[in-house]
C-alpha cells in the first residue's frame, strides 16, 4: 500500500540533524490537506529550504509523485549532515530530489528566479541570541535570532525571487515570530496569505501559513492605484482576525 | 547532481558577476533511468541555458546534444529524448564545479554540491 507521507521508521537520522517533530508534522499535514489543490496546480519545480531529516521533502514527493509525474524536487540545507540524511531518507522511500548544501538558496537565485512553483519551509524560528544563528551544526535547525526572525526574513526575500507567478509558499511560524507582521510584509510585496494549520500548546502556537501572489497587486514601478497606497482596512481586519491579538497590536491598531 | 540542477547554479561569491555556468570537473558520472515526460521537458526548455547544458553534458561524456536548439525542435521526439537524457539521466556523483571567474572549486560528493561559502566570500 502506497504511503502518502514519509514513514518515521524509514527516516534516517544523525546526532547533528533535527528529527521530525510537531512542526514537521504540521507542515506535512498542511500539504496533505492541500494535496488536491497541489495536484491540480500542476507544479513543475518544488523546493524545500532546510530539509533536515528529509521528512518533509520525501513526504511531498510521495504525496504528489504517482499522480503527477514530471515534477522536479529540490532541497537545501546549510548543515551538510542534514543533506546527507535527507538523501538517505529519500532513497529509503524510493523517491528522488536534487540536493544542495547551501545557505537557504545561495547559488540558485540568479538562474532559478521565478521558477519555483511550490516552496516549503520549516525554518529555524526559535528566538535566540543573534550569534547562534547561521552555524552549520544542529543549532541551525532552530536558532532564529531576534524574535526568531533572522533566517525567516532572509528566506522570505529568497522566496520572493524564486517563486513563479503561480508560486505557493508554505511556511511554519510561531506566534513569537509575529506572523501578522510577516503577512503584512508579504502583502506589501504582493502576496496574499492564509493560515492553513494551527497547533497550540499552553505556551505557544505553531502556524503554517500559505502565501501566494495576489492577482490584484499593482507592484513597484507601476502606477499605484490609490487604494493600494495604504493597506485597505478590510485586508487588515481579515489578516489580524486570523492571529491571536498580542498586546502591542492593540495600541498600533488605533493609528490605522 | 543532474544537469538540470547544474544549469540553475551560479557562483555565489560576493562580487562575482560572471559566475555562470560553473565548469564541471567530473570524477564519477552515473546514469540513472528517469521516466520520460514530454510535458516536463517542454516546460523546462525555455528556462535552460542551452550552451551551458551542451558543455556540461560533454564534460560528463555525452556528446549527442545539438550545439544549438530552438523551440521548434521540442516537437521532435528524437530531440526530446536526447534532451531528457542530458538533463535528467546524467548524474555527477563525484567531482567539482568551478567558478569561471574566480576558479573557486565547489566540491560534489555523493551527487551533492556544496555551495557553502567561507567567511571572506560572503
Amino acid at each position: 500500500m502506497c504511503s502518502k507521507t514519509a514513514q518515521i521508521r524509514l527516516v534516517s537520522s544523525h546526532p547533528e540533524v533535527y528529527e521530525p517533530c510537531d512542526d514537521s508534522f504540521a507542515l506535512v499535514d498542511a500539504l496533505l490537506a492541500d494535496r488536491v489543490n497541489l495536484l491540480s496546480h500542476r507544479p513543475t519545480i518544488c523546493m524545500e529550504v532546510g530539509c533536515g531529516s528529509g521528512y518533509v521533502i520525501t513526504s511531498l514527493a510521495l504525496m504528489l509523485g504517482n499522480e503527477a509525474p514530471g515534477i522536479h524536487y529540490l532541497a537545501t540545507d546549510i548543515n551538510p549532515n542534514a543533506v546527507k540524511v535527507t538523501q538517505e531518507t529519500l532513497e529509503s522511500h524510493g523517491v528522488h530530489a536534487e540536493l544542495l548544501t547551501t545557505d537557504i538558496a545561495s547559488g540558485l537565485e540568479r538562474r532559478l528566479a521565478g521558477c519555483v512553483d511550490i516552496m516549503v519551509v520549516n525554518p529555524p524560528y526559535v528566538p535566540t541570541p543573534e550569534d547562534e544563528v547561521g552555524g552549520e551544526g544542529i543549532t541551525s535547525a532552530w536558532a532564529g535570532g531576534e524574535n526568531g526572525r533572522s533566517v525567516i526574513d532572509k528566506i522570505l526575500a529568497f522566496a520572493d525571487t524564486l517563486l513563479s507567478e503561480k508560486g505557493w509558499l508554505y511556511m511554519v511560524t510561531l506566534t513569537a515570530n509575529n506572523p501578522s507582521e510577516i503577512c503584512l510584509l508579504m502583502r506589501a510585496k504582493g502576496y496574499d496569505a492564509k493560515i492553513v494549520v494551527q497547533r497550540s500548546t499552553e505556551e505557544e502556537s505553531l502556524h503554517v501559513i500559505k502565501f501566494w501572489r495576489a492577482l490584484d497587486f499593482q507592484g513597484e514601478g507601476k502606477e499605484m492605484v490609490a487604494a493600494e497606497k495604504t493597506i485597505p482596512s478590510r485586508v487588515m481586519e481579515s489578516l489580524l482576525s486570523q492571529f491571536p491579538r498580542l498586546p502591542f497590536w492593540k495600541s498600533s491598531n488605533s493609528t490605522l | 547532481m543532474r544537469l538540470l540542477t547544474h544549469n540553475m547554479l551560479s557562483c555565489n561569491i560576493k562580487g562575482v558577476t560572471n559566475g555562470f555556468p560553473l565548469r564541471i570537473e567530473a570524477e564519477k558520472v552515473v546514469e540513472k533511468q528517469v521516466d520520460f515526460n514530454a510535458d516536463f521537458l517542454k516546460n523546462m526548455f525555455p528556462k535552460i541555458e542551452w550552451k551551458a547544458l551542451v558543455a556540461a553534458a560533454k564534460s560528463m561524456g555525452y556528446t549527442d546534444l545539438p550545439d544549438q536548439a530552438e523551440s521548434s525542435m521540442i516537437d521532435s521526439e528524437e530531440f526530446l529524448k536526447k534532451f531528457h537524457h542530458a538533463l535528467l539521466q546524467l548524474h555527477l556523483e563525484e567531482g567539482a564545479l568551478i567558478c569561471p571567474e574566480t576558479g573557486r572549486r565547489f566540491p560534489v560528493n555523493k551527487g551533492i554540491p556544496n555551495m557553502l561559502l567561507h567567511e571572506d566570500e560572503v
